[in-house]
């Protein structure tokens, strides 16, 4: 016999203002099966969960109904509770007086009888409920980190330094990201090489740490603790066994006059080629679209002045197959190239150039050896207009939001200018400053102060070319929006920080969520920044939204101390709310009747075959089986059986009926 | 029918099969279905026009749970009941032998799954003139019109569930209908009760059902359910471009997902 005790909550005022719940707990108490029913301020509290774990001992308890908030919220809470009290969790159900009812009526009678009736469908629902016992899955205790920017490599580290094995995987044929061509870093001014490059190095080294460059995820499939991940190493045409990075290919290349990529094309680079000195790994890799032997059938230059005879032409993209347990998305941001922005002449002016490219002309190995030198000839700027906002916050360009990094790195770009050009002037025309974070404010104010940065509050309406000048049209707003013409030499747009390119084919591949502007979406803004919706998945950097290299190192840190968390057991514990079939004695052994419709609804793969064989081993019967690793419990399968052979545990369609009984039937 | 008399004999008597589902004389001048087990007794078989009731609904029964290879006399409607079966993963083609007859009657030999398939295509869905004007006549109700019809076409049902014993797709061991933990549909015939019924029949027939009309031969009180079979078939012939009964890769409308999908029902 059912003996079921009810608990309403107050939320403070959030419930009580709108239901009078001493009424509908007094009411509660007349329910069949109800032997206690109280209300309470704060059921979340200690003492309130302290109500409840006595009455359960006090009154011997077989159910709990919690009218409170959201499950979302507290369930966790209660369940526990529950359990602490002896009672197992799965016999606590929630009510939501809360989001279902008071946030959403007003106090009057109709709302007391809701709240009355969502906690008799409830009472119904937990007298039919089954004590569950938690899932356990094993846990392969490797990490796959997509990305070896700073963020992939702080993460690879961390987890690895835990003592756990990880697999890089990056893009590009080395690892850095864009860290690595920047030149100094806010608010300090370390150099970032000198800063990163160590820790390059540390990946390459570290033992628990398996580096794949030049590859990409092709497959993803499985469930947290128990992924297989197919990469693609596209072929380098180098073997890396072999190879010993001299060097000497590169020298010897006779195509040197390709675009350079780690250079933003301001340089250019051989067909065989490093992207840059402190690659890691240092291998070169043969740009098959550039290389004279791809393109011609002749040349072969490198294979002959190769020592180690590591050339390998007819080299073949390999797939590689890895078991994995989680896995961190470190994949990184990318920024609008000037040819975004008509205003300012599509990318046409060769003195108008990104921010990223700005960084590689002031870094001591970049194309100009760390002078500040224009593009089109070389020449010194002496005025230079720093655009703030390129894109960004523009609703009218359909990038709404702030990216967050370019006040900071404006600052820098204008110190470091001041820095190398003394005679030169740096204007900076920007909407806001915003400089939050520590010793941020400080910095600009010290670009202002000391470095004698010109900041006009206001944005930038043209800029067009006039007797080799280019002529920055933009509005004051702070001296009453009056029109200033600024004849520059050189412009720096700080353009708007996106979604890296192929991070919405990843995020198919990963089945995790992203937002219109393709970032990848956390599980909860505050309180799960790092996690995805996907159990097992990860976020690091600024793959999730513009992020500076303290916040995108935080965080990364943050996905090791979550994966090492992961790591930390030998199995992993589920919740038990997962679909069943039914199972019968002989000759039935299940209403299955086996037509497998469920596995093709099944979004997660989760629906398999299972075979009863006589014990001669014939076949009796084939009957859809549930792998509890990988069902989420959503219920599609139960919808389309129609024989209703499948429920999901904790939401039977016996407990479903009886709500819907105890709400149409009273 | 000698031809088919002559196949049956010889799959027999070589083994081939152990038992060939057919038609033989019954009482009062009909034929009933049935099941011969050697080569003399096929003697009996006979097969002429009124020979029209699906005998793909045995391929389930016990009677052929232990049969290595059962033979089937199969017009066009039980080929594509086989077919949609076996999209279903109710019946293995390494058991069964169709015996094909086309609607003239004419016999087209032994089909493998693939030949069936082949012959399914060109034999059309007779549709008699007056059922198409029965249908455009529902099809013009306004709603709550359509609606009143069939609670009261469905408040006659007595729920003897021949539709269902004659429907070779109704082949769960445990139907809804016999569930009482919870109670889905209620026993008593009664208007409303009827019509949760005859809907939940007819969701479960969505896109599955391959029109012989069996069930409404076999209902005593004469509700017209191939009817809205027919309903059904064209709706989902609108919605999904696909059809039951001509694939043995089937997908099924209601459990399977394209990207070509409508998604108009999203407002």
């Amino acid at each position: 016999m059912a003996r079921i005790g009810v608990f309403i909550c107050h939320c403070g005022e959030n419930i009580s203002a709108t239901v009078d719940c001493s009424k509908v707990a007094q009411v509660a108490a007349t329910f069949p099966g109800v032997v206690h029913s109280v209300d309470y301020k704060y059921m979340c509290s200690d003492p309130g969960q302290t109500l409840v774990g006595n009455a359960i001992k006090e009154h011997n308890l077989t159910g709990v109904v919690v009218s409170a908030c959201s499950p979302r919220m507290h369930e966790p809470t209660f369940r526990r509770a529950c359990a602490e009290a002896g009672l197992n969790p799965y016999q606590c159900e929630m009510a939501n007086l809360r989001e279902h009812c008071s946030w959403v009526h007003e106090r009057n009678e109709k709302t007391d009888d809701k709240a009355i009736d969502l906690v008799r469908m409830l009472v119904e629902k937990v007298k039919r409920n089954n004590s569950l016992q938690p899932i356990k899955v094993p846990v392969t205790k490797t990490a796959l980190v997509i990305g070896g920017g700073v963020a992939g490599i702080q993460a690879a580290l961390d987890i690895a330094n835990a003592g756990h094995k990880v697999i890089m995987v990056e893009r590009e044929p080395s690892i850095g990201g864009h860290m690595s061509q920047l030149s100094e870093t806010f608010p300090t001014l370390d150099c970032s090489q000198c800063i990163l490059t160590p820790r390059m190095v540390e990946v390459a080294q570290n033992p628990n740490i398996k580096l794949y460059t030049y590859a990409e995820i092709e497959s993803v499939e499985g469930f947290v603790g128990n992924f297989t991940v197919k990469i693609r190493k596209k072929a380098k045409s180098i073997d890396e066994s072999k190879c010993n990075g001299c060097g000497l290919c590169t020298t010897k290349c006779p195509n040197k006059k390709n675009p350079n990529e780690f250079e933003l094309g301001m340089a250019k680079r051989p067909a065989i080629y490093v992207p840059f000195p402190q690659a890691v790994p240092n291998i070169p890799v043969i740009d098959k679209t550039q290389c004279t032997y791809y393109k011609t059938g002749k040349c072969k230059i490198c294979e002959k002045v190769c020592q180690a005879n590591a050339i390998q032409f007819d080299q073949q993209d390999e797939i590689i197959e890895v078991p994995v347990g989680a896995i961190a998305i470190c994949t990184g941001f990318d920024i609008k190239k000037a040819d975004f922005f008509p205003e300012y002449g599509y990318g046409k002016h060769k003195d108008i150039i990104d921010g990223l490219q700005f960084e590689r002309l002031a870094s001591a190995s970049g194309p100009t050896a760390g002078e500040i030198r224009r593009p089109s000839d070389g020449q010194i700027p002496k005025k230079i207009v720093f655009v703030a906002c390129a894109g960004s916050r523009d609703p009218a360009k359909g990038i709404e939001y702030c990216s967050k990094i370019c006040c900071m790195y404006t600052a820098k770009h204008a110190i470091l200018y001041k820095h190398k050009v003394h005679d030169g002037t740096a204007y900076i025309f920007y909407m806001d400053i915003r400089a939050a974070g520590k010793n941020y404010d400080e910095f600009t104010r010290r670009a202002i102060e000391e470095d004698d940065a010109k900041y006009i509050r206001g944005r930038v309406s043209k800029i067009y070319e006039r007797d080799g000048k280019l002529i920055v049209v933009g509005a004051d707003t702070l001296m009453g929006a009056q029109t200033v013409e600024i004849e520059a030499d050189m412009v720096v747009l700080a353009t708007a920080g996106v979604a890296n390119q192929g991070a919405e084919k990843l995020a198919q591949i990963l089945h995790v969520s992203y937002d219109q502007h393709k970032f990848f979406s956390e599980a909860h803004p505050k309180l799960k920044p790092v996690e995805t919706n996907t159990a097992g998945i990860y976020l690091a950097g600024a793959c999730q939204s513009p992020k500076d290299i303290p916040e995108s190192v935080a965080a990364a840190s943050g996905v090791a101390g979550k994966i090492s968390c992961l790591f930390s057991n030998s199995e992993l514990t589920r919740e038990p709310l997962i679909a069943v079939v039914d199972r019968t004695a002989p000759p039935q052994y299940s209403s299955c009747t086996g037509c497998f419709m469920c596995q093709s609804v099944c979004p997660y793969n989760a629906i398999e075959r299972e075979e009863i064989n006589d014990r001669n081993g014939n076949l009796v019967k084939q009957l859809a089986f549930i792998n509890p690793g990988l069902c989420q419990g959503c219920g599609t399968c139960v919808a389309v059986c129609k024989s209703k052979s499948i429920d999901i545990e904790g939401y039977t369609n016996l407990q479903m009926y009886s709500e819907v009984d105890a709400l149409l039937n009273f | 029918m000698e031809e088919i008399k002559k196949i049956a004999k010889q799959l027999l008597s070589e083994n081939k099969i152990q038992m060939v589902i057919g038609f033989e004389k019954g009482t009062a001048n009909k034929v009933r279905p049935a099941f011969f087990k050697n080569a003399d007794d096929v003697e009996k078989l006979i097969y002429n026009d009124t020979c029209i009731h699906n005998l793909a609904l045995y391929l389930k029964k016990d009677i052929c749970h232990h049969i290595a290879n059962v033979g089937i006399i199969a017009n066009p409607n039980v080929v594509r009941s086989i077919i949609q079966l076996a999209s279903e993963n109710q019946v293995k083609e390494e058991k069964i032998t169709i015996i094909g007859i086309s609607y003239e009657g004419k016999c087209v030999g032994i089909l493998d799954f693939k030949a069936a398939e082949e012959f399914a295509k060109t034999q059309p869905k007779g549709l008699k003139p007056e059922d198409r004007a029965f249908i455009e006549k529902i099809q013009a109700m306004p709603l709550e019109e359509r609606f009143n019809y069939w609670v009261e076409t469905f408040s006659t049902c007595v729920k003897c569930y021949a539709c269902r014993a004659s429907c070779p797709m109704c082949y769960c061991g445990k139907c809804n209908v016999e569930t009482n933990n919870p109670q889905w549909i209620p026993v008593a015939s009664h208007k409303y009760g009827n019509m949760e019924w005859h809907i939940m029949r007819a969701m479960h027939l969505a896109g599955r059902c391959i029109n012989c009309g069996e069930c409404t031969r076999a209902c005593p009180v004469d509700i017209p359910l191939n009817m809205l079979s027919y309903m059904l078939t064209d709706f989902v012939m609108d919605e999904f471009h696909t059809e039951a009964g001509l694939s043995t890769t089937y997908a099924p409308a209601l459990s399977s997902y394209t990207n070509v999908d409508k998604e108009n029902f999203i407002k």
